[in-house]
């Protein structure tokens, strides 16, 4: 028989999953036309691909124990970079020399970049023992007056239609950066079950200390999730630059919270130990259906963010719930 | 052993990429290039201004015509005749008409075009400072990704604006329109998509409504004449 625990485990389990049934249910009875079409279909995987990638690297952040609220920053740092070599170029006068990037060029330098942030962020918690949340604030600030000092606080524009191909282009009937997301998320799903990393991530989120007495170097594997955030942060400033054809120093504000919330409501633990990257591709999907839905529904802006406070809000109060059970 | 050879590899991959995607060039050549080819926002507008406009005004929709696709068909208005640089709700019009000044103002002048020529329809802006990118935009002839930065694309429209108040709007002042005068124009407007969800446009529609509230299009001039009783 299904008992009533059972139900609860089922419910438990599958939450993420039914909120966002729930969700597609009540806005495709409530705004048929306009939700359930191809077109809202793709609006809303194209706009939640960064946010899933920022939302990946959290995720292995928050499964250690720690957070990154650096995300956007670095976003827009990596982005400026990266147009800004794609538009104008290095110059290094000390050799009388001009260094001109191509897409390549560009792209990698400012994965670089964001990968050195996320691993100065690392450095900062386990080296010097400073907090995650103070390490990656500080970071969140120092990124962002960085964008500022490299754009001159204007935007960088007309980056040329190869680069913008990868953040607006389609291939196989399928947007650019849905394909880039999707191999991201493969690629951390596969690393997070199949591999000894994957299992030293959850080891060390889930008792740090019994971790390090088993043998396992903590301070290695933090690095590397802070690394890993870094770098897909700049993946998710490469698609917004990519796609607005536009590189802004307010690329990104914000971003932080929308993918700290991704991965509360798919259901990782913020003490660590507990989650996984499908649980934050639900989260992540559970907020792009209710953005788009509340757009339909012409729901004000200011609403809007204090209905999604209170989802969040619900999500976490149902998995303390679950804790306590 | 096996470790440092896999950094290695990585290394050299990275490096291998990061090599295929850049190229080097003399520095002194690429900024005598730049140099020649630096942006200079006064040169631009003024060529713009000479060469350009000109060759676009017979485009202009008639004003009148226009205020009433505002007032009924905003979205046709839009789709007709709006310009907008990039994604927005504000769009640009090219407009042209001849109305009789009902006001004047230290910012411009209120302009009835529509019969009775009693009650305002326009607000021909004719004061020393002109604020916006309404010339630029209705132009539809700069576009945004030529630059290298928004800034550039906005300086373009403050040199237009100083054009249209040295050349356009003084010499204009300077014959005295008065209230009563005919004023013939070509001019630029910016419009927001829902500009008409609270008030509409002149007094074309809503004449007989009892909450007289209406709105004036706002018209940077580009050629303006005036034509004395």
């Amino acid at each position: 028989m299904f008992g009533l625990k059972d139900h609860k485990t089922f419910f438990v389990k599958f939450q993420s999953l039914l909120a966002l049934l729930l969700m597609v249910i009540v806005f495709s009875v409530w705004k048929t036309e306009e939700f359930c079409t191809m077109s809202n279909f793709w609006v809303v995987m194209r706009q939640i691909s960064v946010n899933t990638c920022l939302s990946v690297g959290m995720t292995l952040v928050i499964l250690t124990g720690g957070i990154d609220l650096s995300v956007g920053s670095v976003l827009a740092l990596s982005g400026v970079v990266m147009a800004g070599l794609l538009k104008n170029g290095l110059e290094l006068p000390v050799f009388n020399l001009f260094v001109g990037f191509n897409v390549l060029g560009a792209v990698l330098v400012g994965l670089i970049v964001g990968s050195s942030l996320g691993l100065f962020n690392g450095l900062m918690v386990t080296r010097f023992n400073v907090p995650p949340f103070v390490a990656t604030l500080v970071m969140l600030m120092m990124a962002r007056g960085l964008t500022e000092l490299w754009t001159g606080g204007a935007a960088i524009t007309g980056l040329g239609d190869s680069f913008g191909y990868l953040g607006a282009g389609w291939f196989l009937g399928v947007p650019v950066q849905v394909w880039t997301c999707v191999a991201i998320v493969a690629a951390a799903v596969v690393v997070l079950r199949k591999t000894r990393f994957g299992r030293y991530v959850y080891a060390v989120g889930g008792n740090q200390r019994a971790a390090k007495l088993s043998g396992l170097n903590v301070k290695r594997i933090k690095l590397l999730v802070y690394t890993m955030a870094g770098g897909l942060s700049a993946v998710g400033g490469f698609i917004v630059t990519s796609k607005l054809d536009s590189a802004t120093p307010i690329a990104g504000d914000g971003y932080e919270l929308d993918s700290i919330a991704a991965v509360v409501i798919g259901g990782t633990s913020l003490s660590g130990g507990k989650g996984s990257v499908l649980g934050t591709v639900l989260g992540a999907l559970i907020i792009g259906v209710l953005n788009s839905g509340l757009i339909i529904l012409q729901v004000p802006p200011f609403s809007q963010k204090v209905i999604k406070g209170v989802v969040i809000l619900l999500a976490v109060a149902i998995e303390m719930h679950g804790k306590d059970q | 052993m096996k470790k440092v050879l896999k950094y290695i590899v990585a290394v050299a991959i990275v490096a291998f990429l990061l090599y295929s995607g850049v190229y080097f060039e003399d520095l002194e050549k690429v900024r005598q290039l730049r140099q020649q080819k630096a942006f200079d926002p006064v040169r631009y507008a003024r060529h713009f201004w000479d060469n350009k406009l000109i060759g676009v005004l017979d485009r202009a929709v008639d004003v009148e015509e226009l205020i009433e696709l505002f007032n009924t068909n905003m979205a046709e208005a839009v789709k007709r005749y709006g310009k907008a640089p990039g994604v927005s709700r504000v769009y640009a019009y090219l407009l042209t008409g001849e109305g009789k000044i009902v006001a004047a103002g230290e910012d411009g002048l209120q302009v009835s075009v529509c019969e009775p020529q009693d009650n305002p329809d326009l607000f021909l802006a004719t004061g020393f400072y002109i604020p916006g990118n309404a010339v630029r935009d209705a132009s539809g002839l700069v576009d945004v990704s030529e630059f290298s930065d928004t800034m550039k694309f906005n300086e373009i429209s403050g040199e237009i604006n100083k054009i249209v108040v040295k050349e356009v709007i003084k010499p204009f002042m300077d014959e005295g329109p008065g209230v009563g005068m005919t004023v013939k124009f070509y001019g630029a407007t910016q419009v927001a998509q829902d500009a008409t969800e609270e008030h509409l446009f002149g007094e074309l529609l809503d004449n007989t409504s009892d909450k007289k509230e209406f709105q004036l299009v706002t018209i940077v001039p580009i050629k303006l004449e005036l034509k004395k009783p």
